[in-house]
């Protein structure tokens, strides 16, 4: 039998909480065990000797006292209600609170690393798996435009500038092509329709021939810098015709630069040229191969470098000024890029995009003023400043 | 301070259980406080604070529970004097001294000196060997063997279970039994 237990009981028994059918039990122990047959007797022995303590007596003025402070309508003192909480407790509530604070934290960081991916979901593409057939991986990126990559692109690495552009997406090569093809498409429909104004008498004609051969200078840098792109099997024609239409009309675009701009190398060159219906369409038509993305950012500068006159042509540069694009709106309706140059990152929006909004090109044109600065290897840059009156949302 | 500046009257039963409680349980109410503390001065304002708090809530306090709730309210009280002034180490300190020696029903009937002197050492003895139990233990001890209350009335004037109590009693009494072991005569 345990003793330890049977001294606890005999405790209990002493204050006669003890069930009598279990007071027997211990009783019948204690009558066989000298150990706690001596603690109980000591134990009871200490409890008369506690009995006898002397009442501690009320001072003479309690009663009266207390009265007149009730009379006074004295209150509770505070401490009354002042529960002191076990150091156990504290401990318990401090780590409860530090838990809550780490969960709290825990969900924030989540949050924020979940919402990066999102945000940078426009550029961030997954590569699908390798596949030799090259046309079958290309996408044909005309029908979605600037963002129809078509889901072979990789995620770039940050740009080191301001959380701004480095949230932003960058300029990719679909974008380029695609922009070019539509300036060509542009330049097309502009060169035809003053092409059928040259026969018009007096100024009028004079001047619909000189916008014929300014469009189609223009469509052959475009028709040129798509064929090269080709050439460097970045990009193919969906439609073949198409692509050799387009050779055609670069070939004779191309020679009658060579000749005097008037109505006789109009007749020879240009409106031959202008004559096929498929240029009205080459955005629709081409495909894009796929491409490492550290290539395509080594491709893109390797274009902007050898291709100095068509960039500004197809992109106009906002340089780094973001309260300017702020202003434009341009943050807002996802139209803006940032694009790698000789000078560092900047902003670009495409050409086509911009001048699809009729008021803003005008805005634009009021307040752009253009500087050009020579490139060590023999190029130039342009750089387009505007001040937009903050008025202009 | 807390100030109410409601008026509450009391109804006349009410105030008569006031009044028996107040000739019941002010002495050990002070009792409980002066071994708390070691101040019986301090203990006699603690019972006086206890008293006057029960008679501001009266009209949520059911008679049956005045004790409880005075022991708990004086237990609030000492606690909190302890922890302001430190006075854990000063235990009992005072009630060594002539003037706080309480009176006792010995004082008068035990007329010869020798015997007066060993019935004040055996006091002190038991005093000092109360001071010198942990406060929980004390607590338990105080409340259950000195004042005689219940195992559920301990709990409630203590916040903890029934259980705790008793067991909290089993040791306060092992360890008491062994400090006033000389005193002890079976």
């Amino acid at each position: 039998m345990n003793c330890s237990i049977r001294r606890y009981e005999l405790s209990l028994c002493l204050d006669g909480r003890l069930p009598s059918g279990s007071r027997a039990v211990v009783m019948q122990h204690v009558a066989t065990c000298d150990g706690c047959s001596t603690f109980w007797s000591e134990l009871q022995a200490a409890q008369r000797l506690t009995l006898q303590l002397p009442r501690v007596r009320l001072g003479e003025g309690f009663h009266e006292e207390l009265w007149e402070r009730i009379r006074a309508g004295e209150g509770t003192p505070e401490a009354v209600f002042h529960e002191p909480v076990p150091v156990l407790a504290k401990v318990r509530y401090a780590l409860t609170g530090a838990a809550a604070a780490a969960a709290v934290l825990a969900c924030m960081t989540w949050l924020r690393n979940d919402r990066v991916p999102a945000e940078q979901s426009h550029v961030a593409k997954v590569a699908p798996p390798a596949n030799d057939d090259a046309h079958a991986a290309a996408i044909n990126v005309a029908s979605g435009g600037a963002d129809a990559s078509g889901g072979w692109h990789q995620a770039l690495d940050p740009i080191d500038q301001s959380p701004l552009i480095a949230s932003m997406q960058r300029l990719r090569f679909n974008t380029l092509a695609v922009e070019t093809a539509k300036q060509l498409e542009q330049r097309y429909s502009s060169a035809s329709r003053a092409l059928r104004r040259t026969d018009d008498g007096g100024a009028n004609g004079e001047s619909a021939v000189r916008q014929v051969f300014e469009n189609a200078d223009d469509l052959h840098s475009f028709g040129e810098f798509l064929l090269a792109m080709c050439r460097n099997d970045w990009l193919f024609f969906t439609d073949p015709e198409v692509g050799a239409d387009l050779r055609l009309v670069v070939d004779m675009l191309g020679q009658s630069r060579l000749h005097r701009r008037d109505r006789d190398t109009l007749r020879s060159f240009v409106a031959p040229a202008l004559r096929t219906a498929r240029l009205a369409n080459v955005s629709d038509s081409i495909g894009l191969k796929p491409l490492d993305p550290r290539l395509e950012m080594d491709v893109l500068a390797r274009l902007n470098r050898q291709w100095t006159e068509v960039f500004p042509k197809l992109f106009i540069v906002f340089g780094t000024d973001d309260a300017v694009c702020e202003q434009l709106g341009l943050f807002r309706n996802g139209t803006i890029f940032v694009m790698e140059g000789q000078c560092g990152p900047s902003w670009v929006a495409p050409r086509s995009e911009v001048e699809a909004r009729d008021g803003l090109l005008r805005l634009l044109r009021a307040h752009a003023r253009s500087s050009s600065t020579a490139l060590p290897g023999g190029g130039q840059q342009v750089e387009v400043h505007i001040e937009v009156p903050r008025d202009h949302r | 301070m807390v100030n109410p500046t409601q008026e509450y009257q009391p109804d006349p039963i009410t105030m008569v259980s006031y009044h028996r409680a107040l000739a019941e349980y002010a002495e050990s109410l002070k009792s409980y406080a002066t071994r708390l503390l070691g101040d019986s001065v301090a203990a006699e304002d603690v019972a006086q604070d206890a008293f006057l708090a029960l008679f501001r809530h009266l009209n949520q306090v059911p008679a049956g529970a005045f004790r409880p709730w005075l022991f708990r309210v004086a237990r609030n009280l000492c606690l909190d004097q302890l922890r302001r002034r430190k006075f854990k180490l000063s235990l009992f300190r005072d009630l060594q001294k002539d003037e706080d020696r309480p009176f006792t029903p010995q004082d008068a009937t035990n007329t010869r000196p020798d015997q007066l002197a060993e019935t004040r050492e055996a006091n002190q003895a038991i005093e000092s060997a109360i001071a010198e139990l942990p406060t929980k233990f004390r607590e338990a001890f105080l409340l259950c063997e000195v004042e005689g209350m219940s195992y559920e009335d301990a709990a409630a004037v203590m916040g903890c279970p029934v259980k705790t109590v008793s067991t909290r009693l089993f040791r306060a009494r092992q360890r008491f039994k062994s400090l006033v072991s000389r005193l002890i005569k079976v």
